[in-house]
């Protein structure tokens, strides 16, 4: 059993209880709407729901961290909230409801090859982008489907006596954002790029 | 007949001013694929023209580009001769590009004026 705490003021549960509601009520529409979460999913029902809140209401935040571990949720996350990594799905077993996004290119995007470049014309926008050989990789990889850290680690194979992982998948990151910034990769949904 | 060479020359400068605002409004806010396809039906409407017709289209056409603030722009004159010629409409648009320290890009209807230089890169639409 949880050890009930000291009750919390108007404004403070405003804080605690509000704003992490919409936030994660933000969250579960944009996850369920791209399939990362689904209906049936244990951590659906269980956490945003008016029990759930009302642990907030009565149990400080490390209460709380302490009876998810138990539970056998994995914390990765705290943005005002918890946010969880791992939970039984319905027909039983892990999904990994925390894993980082995909993307496609953009239906107007063409690529075509130069000597030592990649040249991306965006014909919807009228944008060009070249991309060197190391962006080149992350690109073709990128728009097969794969995610950030899947690519810095495809990277860290292909590119002999390049930089160290963690500073390929800074620049990975920084690229696919550019990249997203500018419409030329677009979010997709797990499994569906071939 | 010199009087009505200028006056046909005349009324297609104007012509190409009146066609002016909406193509440089689309160069400078929709990408090519949704341009043309906007420029092409305006163009379809218009009349089909001869050689002559057409040699006098793209005289007008390089005259106002070149009094156009800044340089002159090949995309611009490509995008006119889509707007007021149907076999201009109907003609391919290419993008050529040429990788460098900078890359350089040229526009071009097929057919019509194809450039001396060569590209690394030629997209069609």
């Amino acid at each position: 059993m949880l050890p009930a705490t000291t009750r919390v003021e108007p404004r403070l549960a405003k804080l605690l209880v509000d704003r992490p509601r919409r936030w994660l009520k933000d969250v579960l529409t944009e996850r369920l709407s791209s399939r990362i979460l689904e209906p049936g999913d244990r951590w659906v029902s269980a956490w945003p729901d008016a029990q759930g809140l009302s642990f907030q209401h009565r149990f400080s935040a490390e209460e709380l961290a302490e009876e998810f571990e138990a539970a056998g949720l994995a914390i990765v996350d705290r943005v005002s909230t918890y946010f969880v990594l791992h939970a039984s799905s319905a027909e039983g077993g892990e999904r990994d409801l925390g894993r980082a996004p995909v993307y496609r290119a953009a239906d107007d995007v063409r690529t075509e090859k130069l000597e030592d470049a990649l040249l991306l014309v965006d014909l919807g926008r009228g944008t060009t982008f070249r991309l060197n050989p190391t962006g080149t990789i992350i690109w073709e990889l990128a728009s097969q489907g794969l995610t950030v850290p899947s690519i810095a680690t495809e990277l860290a194979l292909r590119v002999k006596d390049g930089p160290a992982e963690a500073e390929l998948l800074a620049e990975t990151r920084a690229l696919v954002g550019e990249l997203v910034a500018s419409r030329l990769l677009e979010p997709a949904r797990p499994g569906s790029v071939s | 007949m010199i009087a009505g060479a200028v006056i046909a020359q005349l009324a297609e400068v104007a012509r190409v001013v009146r066609a002016l605002p909406a193509v440089e409004r689309g160069r400078r806010t929709l990408g090519p694929k949704p341009l043309l396809a906007e420029l092409r039906e305006r163009g379809k409407k218009a009349a089909a023209r001869g050689p002559e017709d057409r040699a006098r289209l793209r005289r007008a056409i390089g005259l106002v580009d070149a009094l156009c603030p800044g340089k002159r722009n090949c995309y611009r004159r490509a995008l006119l001769e889509i707007a007021l010629d149907a076999g201009g409409a109907n003609a391919r648009f290419v993008m050529g590009f040429r990788d460098g320290e900078a890359l350089l890009g040229h526009a071009w209807l097929a057919g019509r004026e194809e450039p001396q230089d060569r590209y690394d890169v030629r997209i069609e639409l």
